[in-house]
């Protein structure tokens, strides 16, 4: 039995390695359909103040996508919540008890350390998000890097008061806020301009050039793109860190 | 054996690790780890199936000089990937948190476990039905 299943993974990975010689010959034709990227490329070079190509389809030609993608994120971890049964109250007896018996596991080798990481990764993370218009960066993977200094900062600091950082008290809200800031910049288009998300909006608001309006309205977007991922991926490691009710994993 | 057709190899080296790890392997958490490297996978197949020979980044200088737009890489399958990574991370979260269900349970991680487990509560209705 073992032997047949071992065969047929081989034959798989030989039939990859064939797909994967033919593909190696045509990367250089392989194009989308009509090479819509020379599309973007050039108007992105034309009518946008950004730099960084992938963040203005990403926020700009193709920002329902993108809003669409915040709000997926922030319902998973609404839902991982409510899988758990909301276990961040904070008035539940087993999450007392839990709260009162971590309090002594990490050695002061790992609380000195984090007192050192911690603000960096911080400003690390606000510079990835300021920085998406210049280089790789944006708002998805900078509110990974400030949740990443969020979840270290509760492993060690977490004690019968409180579990971690403010963040753990407006972590839900800030969830909220993310969403609904870029909600408004979309509805800016609608009122003063033609379309949803269409940045010339805000010139009612600002009084700009329209390259400069549309890099403003990307980082407003990223803004709340960040707000989400952050506050969902700390949500994410609370709803799964603790423990159940009648004590049984 | 150009270099492309060694990194699509990789690419599909990765995805059979995985796959056999969601296969043979016995504890379930190990598994869902299992499923990460098949996305880690197929994102690497996409990324490099944008790639060009002499590429360069898709991001203009601060000068605004002339970088060639003929010899940038496609940022098209970049964009779909940054979304594809979101469904992966949603998706990993939520397999965790319904692991956690079936772990409480059968009060076991292990596949063979769940199987005895439920083999055996088969024979037992049974005994139950024949009885009746």
């Amino acid at each position: 039995m073992r032997i047949i299943q071992v065969i047929f993974f081989l034959l798989l990975l030989l039939v990859f390695i064939g797909i994967s010689y033919e593909l190696s010959f045509k990367n250089n034709e392989i194009s989308t359909p009509k090479n819509i990227e020379i599309f973007y490329l050039e108007e992105s070079r034309k009518s946008h103040a950004t730099y960084n190509v992938v963040t203005t389809i990403l926020a700009d030609y193709r920002s329902i996508d993108t809003l669409l993608e915040t709000i997926v994120i922030f319902i998973t971890s609404m839902s991982v919540l409510f899988i758990r049964n909301f276990m961040i109250d904070k008035n539940r007896q087993s999450y007392r008890k839990f709260i009162e018996e971590i309090d002594c596991i990490y050695s002061s080798v790992t609380r000195n350390s984090i007192i050192i990481i911690f603000p960096l990764l911080i400003v690390f993370g606000l510079y990835v998000f300021v920085h998406g218009h210049y280089s790789p960066g944006g708002g998805f993977q900078a509110g990974v890097i400030l949740a990443t200094a969020f979840i270290m900062h509760s492993y060690v600091y977490a004690n019968k008061y409180n579990f971690g950082f403010f963040l753990d008290r407006y972590a839900i809200y800030l969830n909220y806020i993310g969403v609904l800031i870029y909600f408004a910049v979309g509805l800016f288009g609608i009122i003063f301009s033609s379309t949803y998300l269409d940045y010339q909006g805000l010139s009612a608001v600002l009084n700009l050039s329209a390259k400069n309006l549309r890099s403003i309205g990307i980082l407003l977007v990223e803004l709340g793109v960040t707000l989400t991922v952050m506050s969902s991926v700390y949500l994410l490691f609370r709803g799964l860190y603790c423990e159940s009710e009648d004590g049984n994993l | 054996m150009t270099l492309i057709f060694l990194l699509y190899c990789g690419a599909s080296f990765l995805f059979m690790i995985g796959l056999a790890g969601v296969a043979f392997l016995d504890n379930f958490l190990k598994k869902i780890y299992a499923l990460g490297f098949m996305q880690g996978a197929v994102i690497l197949f996409f990324i490099i199936l944008s790639y060009r020979d002499g590429g360069d980044l898709p991001i203009f200088d601060y000068a605004l000089s002339e970088k060639v737009i003929p010899k940038m890489v496609n940022p098209i399958p970049h964009v779909l990937m940054l979304t594809a990574i979101v469904v992966g991370v949603a998706l990993l979260a939520l397999a965790i948190s319904i692991l956690n269900n079936v772990a409480r349970k059968f009060q076991t991680l292990s596949e063979a476990s769940v199987k005895a487990q439920i083999l055996l509560d088969k024979k037992n209705i049974e005994g139950q039905l024949v009885n009746d």
